[in-house]
């Protein structure tokens, strides 16, 4: 199997890949050379450079995916060191690992058994090095391929703060994370992951501050996802998250490294995936959604407050239509006596009942929130803008909506944004249907067993095995410092404590 | 892990529960025997209440971890406990379909009178077996959860109702004959104190028995105690001790004068949040010994959860029958509950303590 | 008529609970089920037709009615 000679100096658990049947490398170079051409049925851009390994004179070929690796490298540091060596070596040595010790200028070298693990790194980026006679190959590492680089975040926006991003190369991404976290506790386990796709899955977790029962059940959720393809880590958090039915995530995605290391520092793991900027936090519990890193960027009165306004935010977008539905059908006593007169003088016009008026308006919203995630750049703001103002005004006009509902689905829009996480927002969005509905039906009872409902469902997830509303159900004081208040630094950082392995 | 109450979680259903239906229906029972002085009949329910807690947690702590049916298989013998266990659920069954009929009659009469009460059961029995399917250590998260706005609740309710009390009301104080004191407490036990012993035995399995979960009761007991004292007293004070007789509600006729500034006004909705949240865990407690008795009964404990389902349609059919009519209502409540809880709630349990103290000196024996 | 929505739905609740059921061993949980919810059913039915359910009430009444009279008696019970 592969022999890393550079695991002595990185800190890093071997590649753990999946056992497939094993083509043995054959001794005659021709023979695999045809071989490989046969597998990626020749391909123009699988490159495969025949000369001759001068210290012995025996045939020698190089062959590398054109586009994935840096050409430099293989030009000066392979090609030229190996048609070039003079030193002639003793005939019964074998050849490859002579090379391997002794003369190539690269970094990553790794010694392959089978034509399988051939293809891996060829089309993974690496440089395959064939010699005549030798029944292993080499691989050199060589990965160079364009990279979108470190660009600003478009999705997670900060005022004060990075605005550094993830890539969507995984290498490029754990670097980050390295720049942010220098302690050689930081640990990095690979995977790779998807039996066609093959891609390249990291762990990234603080040995000693992770509980080693929350890695090994990361490790071993991980070890035993079956797909054929992976290309986002979404496709990894629907198969590692805990089997339950809900429309609650129970996995944390970001696209920052310093939101990504922030949560390291706290003891939970990190999941990279290449291909994709948006890097997975578990376990992710309901408090976690409703953070911003910027609670930490600027001081604790401020993000104190913010972050209450956040949850009120939440109740608000999950519940103003529900609550306006349920009062002006249910409960008009409740309102006070000069809204109610203009409440329903504005009402008085209208066709509908309430509560279709609210779905219409809700229906309506979702749409052009939709549509104004694909619209072309150039049309998208336009359009939204001119939706939103104009058919409301109109509708209004036109007798078929009141005023008062469109304030109430603009408020509840606005503040749906309110939260950062994009999942826990869909989430509200389906809810807030079923929730009309039963305020329609029963009023504020319907609203009371709505939330009800949700609350125990979301009692009743977990995330890794901890309770979704950890800290506030179970209770645990000590923790509430940092999940709805935002208590002074010198209160929350006390140290980065080593966690015991509780059963 | 996660099956196991934590002290807080306890202490917060044993709050729950006892006030549970007791805030609907005791007030005014109160009032008819000793008018003014109501609330000191409420505190001697209380007093008394502790002394029943005191004695529940002796069968509790000599049967750790093992709920109610088991108890009854080991202490009764098989057969004659499954028949007790059957019993009980049977009786708490009754129980559950009462407290539904209480909450559909609450809300047609005094919030939707346009609904009919069976929609009122059927939305109520739903969320039940939805919550009892995730498991009671989720009740009791949510409990938690609630805790802090059911505080909040009651205290803005004193608070904006402070304008309207008139101290004076209370007195003379101390009029009443010392039989309707014992009368008085007795209601009181009989709602809040006397069924605890098997709803909370049926959960006894989860709990981890150490000197804080005795407290969690003498806590829940002592939280609770108070603010139904403050609520009786309240609504002694504002509605005067006649009103609060003839009154079917009093404590939400008094949450209906609440009027700040002209603003808010008629928010006695929201108050009654406060009692739909306390009557909901007194159900689904009342529920879960009715599942458990069964699938403990026959044996099918780890499928409990597929019972909820037969058992809550049956509970909602029943829930239209169990009380005919009102007066049917105040009769029953008025006598045979009360031997009921007597007998489930003070009886039984000192059987139990007997024959575990029995059993436990025939093994030292051995 | 009511008594078709609940057995329609009764039964489709059972289709989905069922099979896993019977398919994990647990039969004896099965046969519970289905006599409690056929009961449940029957009783839905009879009542939509008017014919009175028997009041469990009514049994505990009769049932405990010596110890109420004795607690009347002893004034714990006022009538």
């Amino acid at each position: 199997m592969g022999t890393h000679a550079s695991d002595a100096m990185h800190d890093k658990q071997p590649v753990i890949t999946e056992p497939s049947p094993q083509t043995p490398i054959a001794a005659q170079l021709p023979d695999n050379l045809r071989c490989i051409r046969d597998r990626v049925g020749h391909s123009a851009d699988i490159i495969i450079r025949e000369s001759s390994f001068a210290a012995l004179g025996k045939p020698m070929a190089v062959v590398y995916t054109d586009g994935l690796v840096d050409v430099t490298v293989i030009n000066d540091f392979i090609m030229r060191t190996l048609l070039t060596a003079s030193a002639p070596l003793d005939g019964d040595q074998d050849p490859i690992a002579v090379v391997a010790a002794t003369m190539l200028a690269v970094g990553e070298i790794s010694v392959l058994t089978n034509m399988e693990q051939v293809f891996d790194h060829v089309l993974s980026g690496d440089a395959a090095i064939f010699i005549g006679g030798s029944t292993s190959a080499l691989s050199a590492g060589t990965k160079g391929w364009k990279d979108r680089g470190v660009s600003e975040t478009s999705v997670e926006t900060v005022v004060r703060g990075p605005r550094e991003a993830f890539s969507e190369s995984i290498r490029t991404n754990t670097a980050l994370i390295r720049r942010k976290i220098k302690d050689p506790n930081l640990w990095l386990e690979s995977f790779k992951i998807g039996d066609v796709t093959k891609t390249d899955v990291a762990m990234m977790y603080l040995r000693g501050v992770a509980k080693d029962s929350l890695v090994a059940e990361a490790r071993s959720r991980l070890l035993k996802i079956k797909i054929d393809g992976i290309f986002e880590s979404s496709n990894i958090e629907e198969m590692i998250q805990d089997q339950q039915l809900t429309i609650f995530p129970t996995l944390y995605n970001s696209e920052r490294p310093d939101v990504i290391a922030m949560e390291l520092t706290k003891g939970k793991i990190a999941i990279l995936v290449d291909g994709t900027p948006f890097v997975l936090v578990a376990p992710a519990l309901f408090a976690t959604f409703l953070k911003a890193s910027e609670d930490y960027y600027h001081r604790f009165d401020i993000s104190t407050l913010l972050r209450i306004l956040r949850y009120a935010g939440f109740v608000v977008a999950l519940s103003a239509p529900s609550l306006y539905v349920a009062i002006t059908t249910f409960h008009q006593e409740m309102i006070p006596t000069q809204l109610l007169i203009s409440l329903s003088a504005q009402r008085e016009g209208i066709p509908f009942p309430a509560f279709v008026e609210a779905l219409i308006m809700e229906g309506t919203f979702e749409v052009l929130r939709e549509a104004a995630l694909r619209m072309p750049r150039s049309i998208g703001s336009a359009l939204s803008f001119v939706g939103t103002l104009v058919i409301g005004q109109a509708a209004v006009e036109a007798g078929i909506i009141s005023a008062a509902m469109v304030i109430v689905v603009a408020i509840t829009a606005i503040c749906s944004f309110v939260f950062p996480s994009y999942d826990l927002s869909n989430a509200i969005r389906i809810l807030r249907f079923p929730l009309m509905a039963l305020a329609a039906s029963f009023g504020l009872i319907g609203i009371f067993i709505g939330t009800l409902l949700i609350i125990m469902h979301l009692n009743s997830l977990q995330s890794f095995g901890i309770p979704y509303l950890s800290p506030f159900a179970p209770l645990e004081l000590a923790k509430q410092k940092d999940a709805f208040l935002r208590l002074p630094f010198r209160k929350l950082f006390n140290r980065i404590r080593v966690m015991k392995d509780r059963a | 892990m996660n099956e196991q109450l934590t002290p807080r979680q306890l202490m917060i259903l044993v709050a729950y529960f006892i006030i549970g239906t007791t805030i609907l229906v005791v007030p005014s029972a109160l009032a008819a025997e000793a008018k003014q002085s109501a609330w000191i009949l409420q505190l001697a329910g209380t007093g008394s209440g502790l002394m029943l807690i005191a004695l529940y947690v002796q069968v509790f702590k000599r049967n750790a971890n093992s709920n109610l049916f088991q108890i009854n298989e080991r202490l009764f013998g098989r057969w004659i406990g499954k028949g007790i266990s059957l019993t009980i659920a049977l009786l708490v069954f009754v129980f559950c379909a009462q407290v539904l009929y209480y909450i559909g009659r609450f809300v047609t009469t005094q919030i939707m009178p346009d609904t009919p009460s069976e929609a009122i059961h059927v939305l109520f029995i739903i969320t039940v077996v939805v919550g009892m399917r995730m498991g009671i250590p989720s009740i009791a998260r949510t409990a938690e959860i609630y805790f802090p706005w059911v505080l909040l609740l009651f205290i803005f309710f004193i608070l904006f109702i402070m304008p309207d009390i008139r101290v004076n009301q209370l007195l003379p104080a101390g009029e009443f004959e010392s039989m309707s004191l014992v009368r008085g407490a007795l209601q009181v036990m009989s709602y809040s104190f006397l069924p605890m012993f098997v709803t909370f035995a049926s959960l006894n399995a989860a709990y981890d028995w150490r000197s804080s979960m005795a407290k969690a009761f003498v806590y829940g007991t002592l939280l609770s105690g108070v603010m139904l004292t403050v609520l009786v007293m309240v609504s002694t004070m504002v509605l005067g001790p006649d009103n609060t007789t003839t009154q079917l509600y009093p404590t939400y006729v008094v949450a209906r004068k609440i009027n700040v500034g002209n603003f808010l006004q008629r928010v006695e909705v929201i108050v009654a949040f406060l009692w739909f949240i306390l009557i909901f865990i007194k159900l689904i407690l009342y529920f879960d010994v009715v599942i458990m008795g069964i699938a403990e009964t026959f044996r099918i404990t780890k499928h409990a959860k597929t019972l909820t389902v037969p058992v809550g349609l049956l509970i909602a059919i029943f829930s239209a029958v169990v009380y005919p009519d009102y007066v049917y209502q105040q009769e029953w409540d008025n006598t045979t509950w009360v031997a009921v809880a007597l007998l489930i709630g003070l009886a039984y349990p000192i059987a139990l303590l007997f024959l575990s103290l029995f059993r436990k000196r025939k093994a030292a024996a051995k | 008529m009511a008594a078709v929505i609940v057995l329609l739905l009764t039964v489709s609740i059972a289709a989905l609970e069922l099979p896993r059921l019977w398919t994990g061993g647990a039969k004896k949980a099965v046969l519970l089920y289905v006599c409690m919810m056929a009961a449940g059913n029957v009783a839905f039915a009879a009542r939509s037709f008017g014919y009175a359910l028997p009041n469990p009430s009514d049994w505990m009444r009769v049932g405990l009615a010596p110890m109420t009279e004795a607690l009347t008696r002893l004034g714990l019970i006022a009538s």
